[in-house]
């Protein structure tokens, strides 16, 4: 594990809930995971990453603690079929908001980020690109708990 | 500023989808008619096979498949596998290996634009829902082969 990389990223993963949500995420111990397919996660966002580092960084998250997190975004009023639309939209931004400052932190060299793309459905498995390590970052929050996972690798 | 999508970058992904299906598993797909995805429709895809298209044209290229045609790809394949678990897990790292390899063989053919992959996320389970923030319509191409049924989905608009 790159305790280095893990360190950015919680405190970039840190920095955005303060400022997005007025709550301070506390991390839990990282570990290494494989391809989990029971947990309790209902909605997952990531971003894929080509360039000098390649792979991929997810937030993972309960549908009640996307709910509540919509409740303390500062967002203008919405109609309620459009909730989950609007809730796909707010986990895309946190990962990508989190893929673009973990690049830059990382001095990676022209890192290229795919569009945020999120993910629900019960028990949806993730299958990261293989040959890359799992990290996963546990957080809690007041309002419930929720995961960071990457996988990157530096080529060349 | 976002330009429409060109077919002369969305064919060489359909091309190679077929050219993969034929060479790995002499089977010969052929394709429908191309329709505009309903996001968070109703869908049969257990598996997905998830590419990200970065550079000169930005978007996301989505392979979908049942669990009982890829199983009879990898059955086709030779591959044996000992238990249930073993088998869900191969299957995910073939999907993301046809995503790689259909991407890749199709960027190369695609040189009149600066366009680069990212790696193949897998995602697996039944009814799950892929969003992401797009511009431009989703494009559903259907697939029929003699064991079934599979989709390529793609949204790689020009980013002018």
């Amino acid at each position: 594990m790159n305790t280095e990389l893990t360190d950015v990223i919680t405190t970039i993963t840190i920095n955005i809930f303060e400022k997005l949500f007025r709550e301070k995420p506390v991390p839990g111990l990282p570990s290494v995971v494989n391809e989990r397919k029971l947990h309790k996660w209902d909605i997952s966002g990531f971003s894929a990453v080509a360039g000098s580092m390649t792979g991929v960084m997810a937030i993972r998250l309960t549908a009640a603690l996307a709910d509540s997190l919509l409740g303390k975004a500062k967002l203008e009023h919405y109609e309620h079929h459009e909730k989950w639309k609007i809730i796909n939209d707010m986990v895309a931004e946190i990962v990508n908001t989190l893929a673009g400052n973990v690049l830059t932190e990382s001095g990676g060299i022209n890192p290229k980020i795919s569009v945020p793309i999120t993910v629900t459905g019960k028990d949806h498995i993730i299958a990261h690109p293989k040959n890359n390590a799992i990290v996963c970052i546990p957080f809690s929050l007041s309002l419930g708990s929720f995961e960071i996972e990457y996988s990157l690798n530096w080529i060349g | 500023m976002i330009g429409p999508m060109d077919v002369s970058v969305v064919n060489p992904f359909l091309n190679s989808t077929i050219r993969l299906f034929k060479e790995m598993f002499h089977i010969n797909p052929t394709y429908g008619k191309p329709f505009i995805v309903a996001p968070n429709g109703n869908h049969r895809w257990e598996i997905s096979g998830i590419i990200g298209i970065v550079g000169e044209h930005e978007g996301v290229i989505v392979f979908r498949i049942t669990s009982l045609l890829a199983q009879k790809l990898l059955q086709l394949s030779g591959v044996s596998t000992k238990d249930p678990e073993e088998t869900d897990q191969v299957l995910r790292e073939m999907i993301g290996e046809f995503a790689n390899i259909i991407s890749g063989n199709a960027i190369a053919e695609i040189q009149h634009r600066k366009i680069e992959i990212t790696p193949p996320v897998v995602i697996q389970g039944k009814n799950h829902n892929i969003s992401w923030q797009f511009e431009a319509p989703i494009i559903g191409v259907p697939f029929v082969t003699s064991y079934g049924p599979f989709e390529v989905q793609i949204c790689i608009p020009y980013q002018k």
